[in-house]
């Protein structure tokens, strides 16, 4: 039993990386540097979004806005230069920061992306031509979620999987990968801003998704096989499920909600989710945890902390960084704050052990890092930076 | 005063976290004992008692923006925060515009915020709580600001550290909980109830006022990084620079003239 889709050597290929994790399981990074920061391989001028970076090969894909309008991109991963550059749908304005939340997820010679109005579309990762395109406001007669849509598309088999948002029992859709044809929908709730969760349990792939009422796990059929309420009021959950192996699912939210976690327990082919503990000690923003072992790494609201999984016990709390983001590699915590600090620390539940500081962005940065062949790409709403963290 | 709670249960209880040993040990200090400690570790009384005022530059972050920050603060009450750029909620920077937050002891105002452009006296509530944060040398030392019980509840481990967790009852019925550290005897945390006015609607929100990184100021330790945590929200003073002792006009906390009454009900 483990987590599902880890693809480790497609690159950073999606959301969260190559398991959905924010994991990566490269070595040899260093882990010191001045601070002036590691080297700057080279900065590039974007424009406003929250979606992070995915990357394949030498490019990199991800989503801005500009103008009127939001655009997937394509980078070269050496320079930073635009290869091309495909609109999505109109911007999505908000106070906090307009552009695009979802993230690009790259097979192939595809590339998955969704914009912050609903649109859902395949693109040639040749060219960024559109291979076909979906509205799911249109296809599912459903509302501009308040903060837009953020889903980051899931690629299981030969689905695209997406938290749509649709009327009656739609609220997530898996579409035919090739063709975009809508291959199933499955679940009546209001989706929450966060993203579909692949896991390996009982011998079978799951999806795990966050909506409004509760935390379910769907079958590849969109099947309901599991699932368990949390905080039925809270409509704004942005941060992922967290899969801790080998079964127990960890799910968070801020604005006082907090964290659960429920165990997944199976009899034949019945699975049942068990609560196992809640409570208030982690309270994901933005972004997710991430699971080592029985321990997880993430931001308690505006608060980098250390939790059992098993237990809720808090081990260690460092504050100073905001609402932060992190992933975890060669044994380190890469963090950037919120103000665009960029900081390493041992990923061990003993204590808080900082290696490395350095400012690296200016202004509100809260999408989370991308790893990938040493290469660390950061970004905020003005700027996409491109950092050497080999050793 | 030593009022402890003591008990033979050896039962951890885990609570969010929390781990509470409830009964306090025969190897737990008393009250004063902690105090004598805390006291030394700001520096001792003469140093303490030596300090008049403070003048703190750095930033205030919130909502992941970065605001210029400048606060002062003089005994027995008196604050004054100006933060440059402040927008409510921290969506965006206002370019030009100033916030001010003061109290002088008895009152309470601000300026350049959206629901007070102008000088605006805060609700009796706000007033009050605004008053017990500006409490010149906190929640645990006597400074005439606000006459307090205090009571040690026992030794904790929290987020992985060694605390004593003293209440502190308030002449005005008033209680908060504050964490000292048993490793170097500061001040970690205040656990306390803030109240909005009427006309924000009256609510309770439990606040956890968390403190860091203290250094050397004329002979006391202070905080230079406070971290102000609500449901809602957290933000954060990281100061740069204090300077002590330098001399601060009473016009700095004092309501202006044509200071306005607090909102209406709305």
């Amino acid at each position: 039993m483990k987590a599902g889709a880890a693809d480790t050597a497609r690159g950073w290929f999606q959301y969260r990386g190559p398991s959905r994790d924010g994991i990566s399981v490269e070595i040899g990074l260093t882990k010191a540097f001045g601070p002036a920061g590691p080297k700057t391989l080279w900065r590039t001028p974007i424009g406003p979004g929250f979606s992070a970076v995915s990357v394949v090969g030498d490019r990199l894909y991800t989503m801005h806005a500009e103008g009127a309008q939001e655009y997937a991109v394509c980078l070269d991963a050496a320079t930073g230069k635009k290869i091309w550059s495909t609109a999505v749908g109109a911007i999505f304005n908000n106070e906090y920061g307009d552009g695009p939340r979802s993230t690009p997820t790259i097979e192939g010679d595809k590339a998955f992306v969704h914009g912050s109005q609903g649109r859902l579309a395949a693109l040639k990762i040749a060219d960024g031509s559109v291979l076909w395109q979906v509205e799911l406001r249109q296809t599912f007669e459903s509302e501009l979620p308040t903060w837009a849509f953020t889903s980051a598309p899931l690629l299981i088999g030969d689905l695209v999987i997406i938290e749509s948002g649709g009327k009656g029992a739609r609220a997530v859709a898996a579409f035919d990968k090739k063709t975009g044809a809508l291959r199933w929908a499955s679940h009546e709730d209001q989706i929450v801003y966060s993203s579909p969760l692949p896991i390996e349990f009982n011998g079978k792939q799951q999806i795990v998704v966050m909506t409004k009422r509760e935390v379910i796990g769907l079958d590849l059929k969109g099947q309901r096989l599991w699932g368990f309420p949390f905080a039925a009021d809270g409509t704004i959950k942005p941060a992922p499920p967290v899969f801790v192996a080998p079964d127990l699912v960890f799910v968070s939210a801020s604005y006082g909600i907090g964290a659960k976690v429920a165990r997944l327990l199976a009899d034949g082919d019945t699975i049942t989710a068990q609560p196992v503990w809640e409570g208030l000690q982690m309270k994901n923003h933005f972004n997710g945890s991430v699971a080592i072992g029985n321990h997880l790494y993430g931001f308690d609201t505006a608060t980098l902390k250390c939790i059992e999984a098993s237990t809720g016990k808090t081990l260690w709390a460092k504050r100073g960084l905001g609402k932060g983001s992190l992933i975890v590699a060669n044994g380190m915590l890469i963090i950037l704050g919120e103000t665009g600090e960029l900081v390493l620390a041992e990923a061990t539940h003993e204590a808080y052990r900082e290696l490395a500081r350095a400012s690296v962005l200016e202004g509100r940065s809260w999408t989370q890092p991308t790893l990938w062949q040493g290469r660390l790409y950061l970004r905020n709403h003005t700027e996409l930076v491109s950092l050497d963290l080999r050793g | 005063m030593s009022m402890m709670i003591r008990t033979t249960r050896a039962l951890l209880l885990v609570l969010g976290g929390l781990a509470i040993a409830p009964g306090v040990s025969a190897q737990t200090p008393t009250l004063d004992d902690v105090m004598a400690r805390h006291l030394q570790a700001l520096g001792g009384r003469d140093k303490i008692e030596a300090l008049k005022t403070v003048t703190k530059k750095g930033i205030y972050v919130y909502n992941g923006l970065e605001f210029p920050l400048v606060a002062y603060h003089a005994r027995v009450a008196k604050s004054r925060e100006e933060i440059v750029g402040l927008s409510h909620w921290a969506t965006k920077p206002r370019p030009g515009i100033t916030v001010v937050r003061a109290v002088d002891g008895e009152k309470a105002w601000m300026s350049g915020h959206e629901r007070a452009m102008e000088p605006t006296l805060l609700a009796t509530e706000e007033t009050a709580d605004a008053i017990l944060i500006a409490d010149f040398d906190g929640p645990l030392l006597d400074s005439g600001a606000a006459s307090a019980r205090l009571e040690l509840i026992g030794r904790v481990t929290d987020e992985g550290e060694d605390l004593f967790q003293i209440r502190v009852v308030r002449a005005s019925g008033t209680t908060e909980d504050v964490y000292v550290s048993a490793v170097n005897h500061l001040i970690r945390r205040r656990n306390l109830i803030a109240k909005e006015g009427a006309a924000r609607g009256g609510f309770q929100k439990p606040q956890v006022i968390h403190y860091d990184d203290y250094r050397v100021v004329a002979g006391v330790r202070l905080p230079f990084s406070i971290q102000v945590d609500e449901a809602l929200f957290s933000r954060e003073y990281r100061f740069e620079t204090m300077e002590a002792n330098s001399s601060l006009a009473d016009t700095l906390f004092v309501p202006p003239a044509d200071v306005k009454p607090p909102a209406p009900r709305q």
